[in-house]
């Protein structure tokens, strides 16, 4: 796996021999470990997802431990990881957009917060007395000037990109092979812009990802949250209805099941030849 | 005593002020620039003490440069940067006021008619106008603003309110001021129309 610190992993203010900050990287593991995240950039808005894993049978789910924030109007985050930590981040993303708006008497625009979210999280990484976050954010947003929608993703090292779909946490890495098939970049897509998938498809499809994602054998029970931000909401960040989510889960089991079963047959197939 | 003036058109705003920089008997100067420009698309009249005059222009047109330089280049619309110069004349009013009134034009594309005009004054008001004026030209200019003024008008048309205005101040108000500088913005950005000159500039 990873290589040990030995020495040069106490402190987040130290390097090692071969120019890696340990911490950073610990940090970044503690994300690698939690619910997955998916973040969809689609034609008419942004779909956010996490995958919240119920940690024991007592809790009383739906109403704790919620994972996608509003922070203002017109912008959602996601977060996954540590939660505390996340809150944090929560906090200081709606801190900087209430400072933006009495400031400049406009909503912020979406570059701006995921870089004010990303310089607080980088100041973090700097400091030997400090620990780095160890939750990575999700940022949906609606820029009015522009009237252009986007997500961006930071991560525990500060760094932020903006994002056709984005993926963080556990299964990140079939999600991110699995939304490489959407039609969600404008320059793949055969039909341009026209094309891509809208919201209303973006929730099946990310609802789809976590389900197949997800071993039932290996992992906890888990709740979905998803937001969206979108031409149906008055590009206001709201939470998708609870039946909105249901029905998509159910078209996500069906599908994952008739795949299944395809998957059978060719299996049988190849046995006969 | 400072004469600031401004009128909106569709496709830019035109902003007017005199050019006199003196005190007591007195007469520094008689080509005073008193319209700062504060980016690349918005231009700011200010009238008051030359201190804070220009005290005030540089610290929001400095400021408004330092958003666009750690912001990798994004432009901030004539609304937020209104309101920016609104927040630092309330800030400062309980505290070290600035004795300035402004008049702040600017042009943006997304905005309808293109260009937008806020009038504010030192005690950090600040209103979305067609058309305005600072201090005693108030007083002169307002009347004919009112009586001309058409939505829709053309930057000709808004240049000739503004000459009436001039020629409306330099009949009636007691104060010789017969220096003025007059700059438009619009998609082209920030230029200077008229600048009048001061003896001893040759």
């Amino acid at each position: 796996m990873a290589s040990s610190g030995s020495g040069y992993d106490l402190s987040s203010s130290t390097f090692s021999p071969d120019g890696r900050i340990f911490q950073v990287e610990y940090a970044a593991k503690a994300v690698e470990n939690a619910g997955t995240a998916l973040g969809l950039r689609c034609r008419d808005g942004v779909v956010l997802a996490v995958e919240k894993p119920l940690q024991n049978k007592m809790l009383v789910a739906a109403t704790t431990g919620r994972r996608i924030h509003t922070v203002d109007e017109h912008s959602g985050v996601a977060i996954t990881g540590f939660i505390s930590d996340g809150r944090q981040i929560v906090n200081r993303a709606r801190d900087e957009a209430i400072n933006y708006d009495e400031t400049y008497g406009t909503k912020i625009p979406p570059k701006t917060l995921a870089n004010r979210i990303s310089a607080y999280i980088h100041y973090f990484t700097l400091h030997g007395a400090l620990r780095p976050f160890g939750a990575s954010t999700l940022i949906a947003s609606y820029d009015p000037a522009t009237q252009q929608h986007s997500l961006h993703m930071v991560e525990p090292s500060g760094v932020t990109y903006e994002y056709f779909g984005a993926a963080a946490g556990r299964g990140r890495q079939p999600a991110r092979t699995e939304m490489e098939k959407l039609a969600i970049n404008p320059k793949q897509a055969d039909g341009g812009e026209a094309s891509m998938i809208d919201v209303a498809e973006g929730v099946k499809q990310l609802a789809k990802i976590i389900h197949s994602l997800h071993d039932s054998a290996k992992d906890k029970p888990f709740e979905l949250e998803m937001s969206w931000l979108c031409e149906g909401t008055g590009w206001k960040h709201k939470g998708v209805p609870k039946d909105v989510i249901a029905s998509a889960v159910e078209w996500a089991k069906k599908e994952i099941e008739e795949a299944e079963e395809e998957s059978d047959e060719e299996d049988d197939e190849g046995m006969e030849e | 005593m400072d004469t600031v003036f401004g009128v909106s058109y569709k496709g830019g705003v035109v902003i007017a002020t005199d050019q006199v920089n003196a005190r007591s008997i007195l007469m520094y100067q008689q080509n005073l620039d008193k319209i700062a420009e504060l980016s690349s698309h918005s231009a700011m009249g200010v009238s008051g003490p030359n201190c804070d005059l220009v005290n005030f222009s540089e610290y929001i047109s400095k400021n408004l440069a330092l958003y666009e330089l750690s912001n990798d280049g994004m432009k901030l619309s004539t609304h937020a940067q209104a309101n920016f110069c609104r927040g630092e004349l309330a800030k400062a009013l309980r505290k070290g006021p600035f004795q300035v009134n402004v008049i702040l034009g600017g042009y943006d594309e997304n905005v309808p008619n293109g260009g937008s005009l806020y009038i504010m004054d030192y005690l950090g008001s600040c209103h979305k106008v067609n058309y305005g004026a600072q201090g005693y030209a108030s007083n002169f200019t307002l009347s004919i603003m009112d009586r001309d003024w058409e939505e829709g008008m053309n930057e000709e048309q808004a240049v000739k309110i503004v000459e009436h205005c001039i020629r409306e101040l330099n009949m009636r108000f007691l104060l010789n001021q017969s220096n003025f500088i007059i700059k438009v913005v619009d998609k082209d950005g920030v230029r200077t129309v008229k600048a009048d000159s001061d003896p001893s500039d040759n």
